[in-house]
């Protein structure tokens, strides 16, 4: 970026610059004959001096110009003017000063808009420029950049910078102008008085810069401070979990508090210094009018100045403060921002990326039969000792290369490095003719992709995650049918050097991934994330999602077929007793009690099923099948059991958090409850205030589960019965709370897996679940609804970093990602460590098979076997110690 | 069969005898009742060993896998815990179990297993006289084969 913030602002928005300081100038005229104005009213209008001599009438606001002699002289007249009387002329002469405060007015209008516009515009601008400067960082380098100190910098420490741009040259033009003119304004009528102001202003615009000197250190000291503070809280919300671990929590609080306090012992040293500087400004300022007053005072008895005068330099002089004081201020953000322009630019000046190759030829030549050649490649860390030594090993192209070493060996080094992961090092990489350093960075991601054991993760879907390897064709622009929306985005986007491509259409590089549609590409990312082992974890995604019926209708009319026909199958492998259907008549023994009163999904997210009939208008229902008592009394029966059974372990305990039915935040609510119900002889008649309580524990309760005994045949129907009101009052409200299973529909609040069973795994029948979901795969694949799930699990979204996912799931997603754009050459270090040798082995013979005639560089597990790779290294130390073909391929 | 009825059927096993029955109480409760019909299976050899399990009634084989050889090693009654070798040691199951005729039992997890041995001295140490009394058995057997 320009290291100086006026050339850059003068670089991008000169032509705006100068338009502005034409409107300016030509603004000036007026404002000052609104100036002189007011002596005329005074001094003609009503103290009558143009009526001197005892005139009714004058002739007056004619419109003429004189020409100039070179034009013949003479003079040319557009309004010969009026004849009027003193108070005609008052009117005349006061309309015209109205008409020249419109005017005024007007173009400080004009002005402003202007130049916030330009501001705006610089603001987005710089921002892009930023940004792009990001994208410039090493591989090394990018990593130590703080996330948040980044995002800080972007968003708010350059704001100050964009609003001052808008000012930057105009606000002095204007405003010196502004000021000159009142000035000059004031030594045309008096000498005296205008040096005095003159004498003033000088005093002003010399002393005050000069306080103002320790406030622009503070500045940047204030700046900072606060963006390390954005930093360090940046730095919190990622180790949150360590804080809470060890129990940091005060140290980190006084971490924050001492930052705080430093930030404030800035600010008010800054309020200081503003307050004293303000004051000398309000003294100068009001010192001055007062020696007007009392010099041009005796002036005026002397008679060398008359009144009228007098009031137009008073009016005149109140006019320079502003300007002036408006100008010290603008002196003040330059240097504010000056200041932050250059600590912005110094944070974002990567190191200079190597000069790249021109382009080639596209399409790029193939690589068969070319070299692979890594030679004398050393990689020293930052303090300057060696991660790897003269690594040299050539092999020719395709091949299957396998890395062997353990962690510190060398192996993740050379890995990263012939990955494109590390740009600082001595020797050299070579593809063929392509050094790997300084080959266009195009180029390099065609060829070359990386997959790593820390994968950047966006928050979106793994579909979008996968699939986001491809994104990289440019879309068309919409044309000048677009409409005036987007002719007028596309201006303002070449007026800033923002890109004009929308990132709302589709970038797709279908042809890379060698299909020509979004469900074609579906069916590769499906077939990649298994290739690396992640089918079933999609699979199961799939299952455990909600699908939008409105969006997916045909899907979801497809499953409810699905859920008769896996009905059927259970029938016919006489398999029914797996499971219990839901039927709206009768009680669903392996569900909950909440599951059988609701017989459906609550829809508002957050709202229990607890909260739901506690609302008056259902308890009011509940206590009309009097059921809210038996309820009640399940609820302290589980209360007195848990609390008998956990009694002696923290209530913060692993076992008790997972097991009990009871938050630890609840417990001693219910510890009171129980010992109140045993003082009352095991009666609820005193507990009436707790049944809410009671009963949210009563409505987890399932039977087989639990095994407490607790439901006979009569509460089990009357809660049927409840359901039925419950629907039938819900149904007459137009209630939505809740959405209710029904045989024949599709439940959108429930997962696909509920929707397709419709109805509960029996508790207690040993290998059910695993013969269910075997059945339920098979049905799914018989009807051809697989590949419809798997779609499904692709809208599974990963979370912030991909933290709703495990880290052997995050690794799979970006090799898939890899996978599907298809490089010429693969790189993968540590992204299946995670997994069990076995695991990884698969995955890598799978990978093997996909890259078949294409290279494939691969780090094996400690205990795997490199044979049947067409090369193996060896890493030792941070040597490579040793490059042989690896023997026959296993068993062969 | 309730929470009650099992912590009786827990208290009867030799080796639970002197435990709490709230102890025992936790131990069923937390753990799942599942129902067995003859034959089926309760884990395979070469499994991951992901929990233990205590027989309440009926009866399980101990079966050896090689190749597509089933060699049926031990019969184990009611009232033993089976599994729980492999819990503790870490490693995958090393033998076959299957009930021998309808059969229930406790599955304990891993997690919930290794929690109430760190948090209930009284389940340790039934757990060790289990194991103690088997390592007996075997030396014994050991020694018989040694004589014979």
């Amino acid at each position: 970026m320009e290291p100086s913030l006026f050339k850059y602002i003068w670089r991008h928005s000169r032509r705006d610059q100068l338009l502005i300081l034409g409107v300016v100038l030509a603004s000036l005229p007026f404002y000052f004959l609104s100036l002189d104005l007011p002596k005329r009213i005074v001094n003609d209008a009503i103290q009558g001096k143009a009526f001197a001599g005892g005139k009714e009438f004058i002739r007056a606001f004619e419109i003429r110009f004189d020409l100039p002699s070179f034009l013949g002289g003479g003079k040319i007249t557009i309004f010969d003017g009026l004849d009027v009387d003193r108070l005609n002329f008052l009117w005349g002469l006061s309309a015209i000063f109205f008409v020249l405060v419109m005017i005024n007015g007007w173009f400080k209008k004009v002005i402003n808009i202007e130049k916030g516009v330009i501001g705006e515009r610089m603001l987005r601008r710089m921002r892009f420029d930023l940004f792009q400067q990001l994208l410039r960082f090493r591989p090394e380098e990018a990593r130590l950049i703080k996330p948040s100190e980044a995002a800080s910098i972007i968003k708010d420490e350059v704001e100050p910078i964009g609003g001052f741009i808008g000012d930057a040259f105009i606000q002095p033009a204007f405003l010196s102008t502004q000021a000159l003119t009142a000035l000059s304004f004031i030594l045309v009528q008096n000498l005296w008085l205008g040096m005095l102001s003159v004498l003033t202003v000088a005093a002003q615009a010399v002393i005050v810069p000069l306080l103002r000197k320790k406030q622009l250190q503070l500045g940047k000291e204030r700046q900072i401070a606060s963006r390390r503070l954005a930093g360090k809280v940046g730095e919190l919300v990622e180790g949150m979990p360590a804080v809470r671990t060890h129990g940091t929590q005060a140290y980190e609080s006084a971490e924050i508090g001492g930052r705080l306090g430093n930030l404030f012992r800035i600010r008010f040293e800054l309020y200081r210094r503003k307050f004293a500087v303000k004051y000398l400004n309000n003294l100068l300022a009001q010192l001055t009018p007062l020696m007007f007053y009392t010099i041009g005072g005796y002036l005026a008895l002397k008679g060398t100045l008359d009144v009228g005068q007098l009031v137009a330099v008073i009016a005149a002089y109140k006019d320079i403060p502003p300007p002036v004081k408006e100008l010290i201020d603008w002196d003040q953000q330059r240097n504010d921002v000056t200041i932050k322009y250059d600590q912005v630019v110094e944070q974002f000046s990567p190191a200079p990326l190597p000069n790249f190759d021109p382009p080639p030829a596209t399409p790029i030549a193939p690589l068969d039969g070319k070299t692979f050649a890594v030679d004398g490649l050393t990689v020293t860390d930052g303090r300057g000792s060696a991660l790897l030594e003269a690594a040299t090993a050539h092999w020719s192209l395709p091949a299957h290369v396998a890395l062997l070493g353990g962690p510190g060996s060398g192996r993740e080094i050379f890995a990263r490095a012939t990955g494109r992961q590390i740009t600082r090092y001595d020797g050299t990489v070579k593809i063929g003719d392509h050094n790997l350093l300084t080959m266009d960075p195009e180029t390099g991601t065609r060829l070359v992709a990386f997959a790593g054991s820390e994968p950047a993760l966006f928050p979106a879907s793994i579909r979008e995650n996968v699939a986001y390897g491809l994104r990289y064709r440019t879309p068309d622009l919409p044309g000048a049918e677009a409409g005036a929306d987007e002719i007028r985005r596309q201006f303002e986007a070449r007026r800033t050097g923002n890109p004009l491509a929308r990132a709302e259409d589709d970038w797709f590089a279908y042809d890379r991934a060698g299909v020509d549609s979004l469900q074609a590409l579906d069916e590769r990312i499906i077939a990649a994330l298994r290739t690396v082992g992640l089918g079933d974890d999609i699979y199961r995604f799939g299952l455990s999602a909600r699908l939008d019926p409105v969006r997916d209708k045909t899907l979801a009319a497809e499953l409810v077929k699905a859920r008769m026909f896996i009905h059927e199958r259970l029938e016919a492998e006489n398999k029914t007793r797996l499971i219990e259907p839901f039927d709206p008549n009768t009680y669903n023994s392996n569900g909950s009690i909440g599951e059988n009163l609701l017989f459906g999904v609550t829809v508002s997210q957050g709202l229990t099923d607890g909260a739901l009939l506690a609302r008056p208008e259902n308890r009011a229902i509940l206590r009309h099948h009097t059921l809210r008592r038996p309820l009640a009394q399940v609820g302290v029966q589980i209360a007195e059991t848990m609390l008998e059974i956990f009694v002696g372990l923290p209530p913060g305990h692993a076992l008790f958090e997972r097991y009990s039915f009871i938050n630890a935040s609840d417990l001693p609510a219910y510890e009171e409850i129980v010992t109140r119900w045993r003082n009352d002889g095991k009666s609820l008649d005193n507990l009436e205030n707790a049944f809410d309580l009671l009963v949210n524990l009563a409505l987890g309760y399932v039977e087989p589960r639990h095994r407490l005994g607790l439901l006979t045949d009569d509460l089990k129907a009357r809660i049927v019965a409840t359901r039925k009101s419950l629907h039938e009052a819900w149904r007459q409200a137009g209630a939505s709370d809740v959405e209710i299973f029904h045989p024949e529909f599709y439940c959108s609040a429930a997962p696909v897996r509920d929707n397709l069973l419709f109805g509960r795994v029996g508790f207690g029948i040993a290998g059910a679940n695993d013969t269910i979901a075997e059945l339920l795969q098979s049905s799914l694949t018989d009807l051809h609804l697989e590949d419809d799930i798997y779609r499904i699990g692709l809208d599974y979204q990963v979370g912030p970093g991909g933290k709703l996912l495990f880290a052997t799931q995050r690794a799979g997603i970006d090799l898939a990602r890899c996978l599907l754009r298809r490089p010429e050459i693969l790189v993968i270090e540590g992204s299946l460590a995670g997994l069990r040798t076995a695991d990884s082995m698969a995955v890598i013979q799978r990978l093997r098979a996909d890259f078949a005639g294409r290279t494939l560089i691969v780090d094996l597990p400690e205990d795997g076997s490199p044979d049947g790779f067409d090369l193996a290294i060896t890493f030792e130390n941070g040597r490579l110690t040793g490059a042989a073909p690896a023997g026959p391929p296993a068993g062969g | 069969m309730t929470l009650d009825n099992e912590v009786k059927s827990l208290q009867a096993l030799p080796m639970f005898r002197g435990v709490d029955a709230a102890k025992l109480k936790l131990l069923a409760f937390a753990s799942e009742r599942l129902s067995y019909g003859s034959g089926d299976r309760f884990f395979r050899q070469g499994d991951i060993s992901d929990s233990a399990y205590v027989v309440l009634s009926g009866g399980v084989n101990v079966l050896l896998e090689t190749g597509a050889d089933r060699i049926k090693v031990a019969q184990i009654p009611r009232g033993a815990i089976v599994g729980e070798m492999g819990v503790l040691s870490g490693s995958p199951r090393s033998a076959t179990i299957e009930a021998s005729e309808p059969t229930e039992a406790l599955r304990i997890r891993k997690d919930l297993f290794f929690d109430l041995l760190n948090e209930f001295p009284q389940i340790a140490v039934a757990v060790m006289r289990d194991l103690a009394i088997r390592l007996e058995k075997t030396n014994a057997q050991i020694s018989a084969l040694r004589k014979a």
